[in-house]
């Protein structure tokens, strides 16, 4: 009873220090984004002052840093419905009985997941410039939907073998084509996988720098883009990076929020099979 | 309705084979049982006639059209599976009105079609139920509800009842018995349960190792079992069996006893043979004559008493209705009416 006590108080204490030390930089952020240059720089840091909002105005009023903002948003969503376009009906041919070579399948995808991202920028900075999908919202979803998809594939394929395969025999027999069983009985079910899956695969497009500082210039141009844009020649402005920084992990920090239930549910049902 | 052939069928994976050439008669309206153990095949015959798996050899009719090449969707059959197979995401109602939904049939029409179904199956206030909801007896009659709609002309079961506890088999082994008896649907049931094949169907076929081993009715199968296989299979506790040496007007045990059976026209003197002999038809010799029997185990079961014996150094079960009271070392005398002794060839396996 007493060891398992204190098992319990040291599982909390790992717990708080991991959660401090996981969220230190983001509230050492919020703080600049909060302060005056003088009081941010302070030293020793000043842990009490008066909030000041001047940068989140200032930010909020950059035309760049909204362009940026919108230009993600916009990416991510047509990203995520080129990679799914393409993802859900692959997904479920790999998930048939008899697939050739489903496990090379499988594993190129895992393979080609695992690669890093600048690997897709820099042949592609030559078609885009040849095709003028260079610094184009679109050739960005583009590439982005190519750097989803073996995920999506793959996160689908789990999911989809989740489905007892005898629904797919029962629909079959009473007449469903294959399209049909896919959109009636497969993707209903898949719901909360397909949920995780998006919110995994926008966070990754949220976040990404890499394809975006190679493939836009300014048109295009991305929220992380907008964020590193406060980085001046000369001088870092600070405060506002800071409040541009945290307003980008807003939408995802809300998302995440709203979908934990679906992420932690559909995770654990990939994790299952 | 239909009827439904099976021509010299067979199915291979790769070089194993697993129905060696199936011969089989259903007529229209019949309720057909392919019963044997498990890895038989009747599972994969049954899925070969609905078009989940390809045949390897042979043809299988619906009616008159062979339906080799036709997909499952066009072969107008309906199919309940082990585990059911309803859509978790859809209603009770959603489940049933699936089929009729693919095929764009008038809204009013489904509807009536649902409530009929549903009011025969006892499910019409279960409409609006998600399957998580019902018992896995109310899960099964959605499973039949949704082959009912669909006037399909042979309905299919896969195991249909292993997922029920025992109690509840027995009533849902009535109630699909009553529902064939008043649809008059052509059936076929697969199970590996005898007693299932006993009570439910109009025929059933015997099937082991990839084969057939009797096509019959359940009393014909009970009565004059075609091979060991079939007389071991069929009833419960099952036959007993005697191994012994053929002499005219007797069967002689390895001890040198006796076992009287009719043996014109059954074989040669001197043939190694298996004589059975169910242990309901055993009864108390009243002269203290007959098959000398040491008691082992006695289980009564308030019905009747199950009495396990040895004859020669071989297990021996009798049943007995009327309550005798007998110990363990026992000695009894056992015997039979002539007529429900069996006698098989013990080299085939075949009945003499």
């Amino acid at each position: 009873m007493i060891r398992s006590r204190r098992a319990t108080l040291l599982s909390y204490a790992v717990l708080i220090i991991a959660g401090f030390a996981s969220i230190f930089p983001i509230l050492w952020i919020i703080g600049i984004s909060l302060k005056t240059q003088t009081d941010a720089f302070a030293m020793p840091p000043k842990l009490i002052f008066t909030p000041i909002w001047d940068h989140y105005a200032k930010v909020w009023a950059d035309a760049t840093f909204i362009k940026g903002f919108l230009n993600s948003l916009f990416a991510a969503l047509l990203g995520n419905l080129m990679a799914f376009a393409i993802g859900i009906p692959a997904a479920f041919a790999l998930n048939q009985r008899r697939v050739p070579g489903r496990a090379t399948i499988l594993a190129w995808l895992l393979l080609s997941y695992m690669l890093p991202e600048f690997l897709f920028v820099i042949p592609i900075y030559g078609v885009f410039q040849a095709t003028g999908l260079y610094d184009s919202i679109f050739g960005l979803a583009l590439v982005y939907q190519t750097f989803t998809l073996p995920f999506t594939i793959w996160m689908m394929r789990a999911f989809f073998a989740d489905v007892p395969f005898a629904l797919y025999e029962a629909a079959r027999l009473e007449g469903a084509k294959s399209w049909q069983i896919l959109l009636r009985v497969y993707l209903p079910m898949a719901a909360p996988g397909i949920a995780a899956t998006v919110i995994l695969n926008t966070i990754r497009i949220w976040n990404e720098l890499a394809i975006a500082l190679g493939l836009t210039f300014d048109k295009a141009q991305t929220v992380t883009l907008a964020v590193a844009g406060y980085r001046g020649y000369a001088s870092i402005d600070w405060g506002a990076l800071s409040a541009a920084a945290i307003t980008s992990i807003f939408p995802m920090l809300i998302f995440a929020v709203l979908a934990q239930r679906q992420i932690v549910g559909g995770l654990s049902l990939g994790a299952v099979k | 309705m239909s009827s439904v052939t099976i021509r010299g069928v067979k199915k291979k994976y790769g070089a194993m084979a697993v129905l060696h050439g199936i011969d089989l008669e259903i007529r229209d309206r019949e309720f057909v049982v392919l019963v044997g153990p498990s890895g038989c095949g009747k599972s994969t015959l049954l899925r070969m006639i609905a078009g989940l798996e390809s045949i390897s050899s042979g043809d299988i009719l619906i009616g008159d059209r062979v339906v080799n090449d036709v997909p499952a969707k066009a072969r107008d059959i309906a199919m309940v599976f082990q585990n059911y197979a309803l859509y978790p995401h859809m209603s009770v109602y959603e489940n049933m009105s699936f089929s009729l939904r693919l095929k764009r049939m008038a809204k009013e029409m489904i509807d009536r079609k649902v409530r009929e179904a549903a009011e025969i199956l006892n499910l019409s206030t279960y409409l609006e139920r998600s399957p998580r909801q019902l018992s896995g007896g109310q899960r099964q009659r959605v499973a039949m509800g949704r082959a009912l709609v669909r006037d399909a002309q042979v309905f299919l079961f896969d195991e249909p009842l292993s997922n029920l506890d025992a109690k509840l088999r027995v009533v849902m082994r009535t109630e699909i018995k009553a529902l064939h008896q008043r649809l008059q649907t052509t059936s076929v049931y697969v199970t590996h349960d005898q007693i299932e094949a006993m009570t439910m169907a109009d025929r059933i076929v015997v099937m082991n190792a990839g084969k057939i081993e009797q096509i019959g009715t359940p009393l014909e199968l009970y009565d004059t079992p075609a091979n060991l296989f079939v007389a071991d299979f069929i009833g419960s506790p099952s036959m007993n069996f005697l191994r012994g040496t053929l002499e005219p007007g007797a069967v002689v045990l390895a001890d040198g006893s006796r076992v009287p059976v009719e043996t014109t026209g059954r074989g040669a003197a001197g043939q190694k043979v298996v004589f059975g002999i169910r242990p309901e038809h055993l009864s108390l010799s009243s002269d203290g004559t007959g098959l000398a029997a040491e008691v082992e185990v006695v289980e009564p079961t308030g019905a009747n008493i199950q009495v396990y014996a040895r004859v020669a150094g071989m297990p021996l079960c009798a049943v007995f209705t009327e309550r005798h009271d007998f110990r363990p070392g026992q000695t009894i005398h056992l015997a039979w009416p002539g007529r429900n002794a069996h006698l098989f060839d013990a080299a085939s396996g075949q009945r003499l």
